[in-house]
């Protein structure tokens, strides 16, 4: 981490001239050299010869050919797009790079932060605490040291190459014997551990409400602890861990409900089958705003999963008003009127088999 | 989810100062930072800088004997804000910003220079206690609680003491409720080793080939789910630590990028699978992590196993000449950032589109 070893990594790298090439690289990675031309890159369909041709191209050691460069990053693109050899390095932009309105738009969001977090940082500054104050114990470790001993069981283990008596008693049958059995042993060992985290996770589980909330002093501390159990919450929906996600969106909402939260719950809730539940979320969030997209689909989406298509048509046709192109909003709502029409016809039947 | 247009990254301000700057952190709930590191008499200073809607200002500043290597606010509540920097002497100290003339809280166990710091649970409860761990060149790795005067609340220290490494990079992670936690360290050898707190047990031990530069989890405060560390010689290794094999380990997807030193690697606070590294030439490369369709297989015993995924490149882009030694993600704010380099230049840096992937 010194500046030494930095510069000698630079060295290492970015001059080619300071490495005393051995082979040639055309001949280290053996490409004979009729690949070299326009008709065979252009056909070629293997991805790690391209990249070898191309950077056999630009180290310049061939000579200088810029089109056959240029005709080989342009077919590497088309075989095999994520190479290495095809990430460019740009500048980073400056202000006056970027076009009026973009810079306009970036300025007023950092005006509108700037001002946001004056007000949180002066909030808390005027409730500032002498104490350290947590209800978790400071840790007690019996053992409050613990070293490499690993290591050490290496070390008394090897037998030096000249110590021949050892090596006379040395049988690498029962070497061998023994490991397997460590091996074993490891594995049996996994395989406990994994039953008890299945165990475990079936537990956890189990519904929890004894958990307590401390309520927070400020406000700043309540919407900061709401925004990141939120994002926490976004990471586990992104990676299909619902379960977890409902979790963290509710612990978010305790610490302080917004829309947003409020409307991520009701889609978790709805990719987990628990449809009052995101009924009940998505008609918190219509009571803070009314013409919430986003509040009206997931409500029409429960509504028809909870069998009740009238009200679930009057809930996407609500969404639908507020933004017509929307293509999620008309999909569901030509499944929610299908539902509705079948059973509208279906009670006409009836009514005429009666007649 | 298929984005055309890929994040920018902007340089919103910069700013050249008098010193060399070795670590820049945000002030969390605010539009702060402090940026820390030593003048050339020898003394170690601290400054603070506030960002107006498009100008920098510093606020106040302070100095004290040692040059100041690393610091963090992750151990702190929100209402305090303490700031815990390590020195070049090998002490942690723990600062109140506005009262800075004593130290809230300091240690001088460490023998030789603190390289790296870290916190955690300062903001959240429900995982654990607010601890502060740091690594030295004297090998050690102590887990501090500012609770508790003098004494560390665990240690990790080498067998042999004169083959003691170098630790470079140290960090947090696992800490799901009040009893777990890990502390991953980096050594000048290429080590990484996760250490278990609240078994006291070594839990995971590699050596890459190159020192571990920078070492960070994804996220702190979830059952751990990836450990990236960056390496000298361009090197950055992802481990998925959800699923370990006792054999094979856990799974790992390795990139070259930077053709120098990977500095620094920093997640992005509101998404976990995006990543910042920065290199010894100045430039900045943002990463994201792509899971594979299914991230658990079984070998024949039915043992699970990890399967890595792969790093996507989001967006590279040269921002000095110089290393870029320090880096922050402003937690209140996406896509906003802070960076320091050996050129002596902080620059606040604005990433778009972030909220896209």
């Amino acid at each position: 981490m010194s500046v030494l070893d930095e510069i000698r990594g630079l060295s290492d790298y970015s001059d080619p001239r300071n490495v005393q090439p051995t082979e040639s690289l055309i001949s280290k990675y053996n490409i004979p050299i009729d690949h070299f031309e326009f008709a065979y890159v252009e056909k070629c369909h293997d991805g790690r010869e391209l990249e070898k041709i191309l950077q056999i191209l630009k180290s310049g050691e061939e000579g200088y050919y810029p089109e056959l460069a240029q005709a080989t990053e342009d077919r590497l693109r088309i075989v095999k797009p994520k190479s290495r050899y095809l990430r460019k390095s740009t500048a980073v932009l400056q202000k006056n790079d970027l076009q009026r309105e973009d810079f306009d738009e970036i300025s007023k969001d950092m005006r509108n932060f700037v001002a946001n977090a004056g007000k949180r940082d002066k909030e808390l500054e005027g409730r500032k605490s002498k104490k350290p104050y947590c209800e978790v114990e400071v840790r007690q470790c019996e053992k409050k040291e613990i070293t490499d001993v690993e290591k050490k069981k290496n070390n008394e283990k090897r037998i030096a190459s000249t110590d021949y008596k050892s090596w006379d008693k040395y049988d690498p049958d029962t070497e061998v014997l023994k490991m397997d059995i460590e091996e074993e042993r490891e594995i049996k060992a996994a395989l406990e551990e994994k039953e008890k985290k299945e165990k475990e996770s079936k537990e956890k589980y189990k519904p929890k409400k004894s958990v307590t909330f401390n309520k927070f002093a400020t406000e700043a501390e309540a919407i900061f602890n709401s925004e990141r159990e939120r994002e926490k919450g976004n990471e586990f929906f992104k990676a299909g861990d619902f379960q977890e996600a409902l979790h963290c969106y509710t612990t978010s909402i305790q610490s302080k409900p917004t829309i947003n939260n409020l409307n991520n719950r009701a889609v978790t809730c709805l990719k987990l089958k628990k449809y009052e539940e995101a009924l009940k979320d998505c008609n918190k969030v219509l009571t803070i705003d009314k013409e919430n997209l986003k509040a009206n689909i997931r409500k029409a989406e429960a509504l028809q999963k909870l069998e009740r298509f009238e009200e679930a048509l009057k809930s996407i046709e609500l969404a639908i008003q507020k933004d017509p192109n929307n293509t999620t909003a008309q999909d569901l709502a030509d499944s929610i009127r299908k539902k509705c029409f079948r059973e509208v016809k279906n009670t006409r039947m009836k009514i005429v088999e009666i007649e | 989810m298929e984005v055309l247009e890929r994040p920018q990254i902007i340089c919103h301000n910069e700013k050249a100062l008098d010193y060399s700057i070795q670590d820049v952190k945000w002030i969390p709930c605010s539009a702060k930072f402090v940026s820390i590191g030593g003048k050339s008499n020898g003394a170690g200073i601290v400054e603070i800088y506030s960002l107006t809607s498009d100008n920098l200002e510093k606020v106040s500043e302070f100095a004290k004997r040692d040059h100041f290597k690393c610091c963090t606010f992750e151990a702190s509540s929100l209402r305090n804000r303490h700031l815990a920097t390590g020195d070049y002497s090998g002490r942690l100290q723990v600062w109140d910003l506005e009262d800075n003339i004593w130290p809230v809280y300091k240690t001088t166990q460490h023998k030789a220079i603190i390289n790296a710091i870290d916190g955690v649970s300062g903001t959240n409860s429900g995982c654990g206690a607010p601890e502060i761990v740091t690594g030295s060149r004297d090998g050690s790795v102590m887990v501090w609680d500012v609770r508790q005067k003098d004494i560390p609340v665990a240690k990790f220290v080498p067998s042999i003491e004169t083959a003691a490494r170098d630790c470079w990079s140290v960090a947090f992670g696992n800490s799901y409720n009040n009893e777990e936690r890990v502390v991953a360290a980096g050594y000048d050898n290429g080590d990484i080793k996760i250490y278990d707190l609240k078994t006291m047990k070594l839990r995971w031990s590699k050596c890459v080939k190159n020192g571990v530069v920078g070492l960070q989890f994804d996220r702190k405060n979830i059952p751990m789910n990836k450990l990236v560390a960056t390496t000298l010689e361009s090197k950055i290794y992802c481990y998925d630590v959800r699923t370990k094999h006792p054999k094979k380990g856990f799974a790992c997807v390795t990139e070259r990028a930077h053709k120098s030193t990977v500095w620094n690697i920093k997640h992005l606070p509101q998404n976990r699978e995006i990543f910042m590294t920065t290199g010894g030439t100045g430039s900045l490369w943002l990463w994201k992590y792509v899971y594979p369709d299914r991230r658990v297989e079984k070998d024949a015993d039915g043992l699970p196993y990890g399967v890595p995924g792969e790093l996507s490149s989001l967006q590279n882009a040269t921002l000095s000449e110089q290393p870029i030694t320090g880096f922050d993600w402003c937690i209140d704010k996406i896509g906003l950032a802070v960076s320091s380099a050996f050129d002596q230049t902080l620059r606040v840096l604005i990433v778009t589109k972030l909220n896209l992937y």
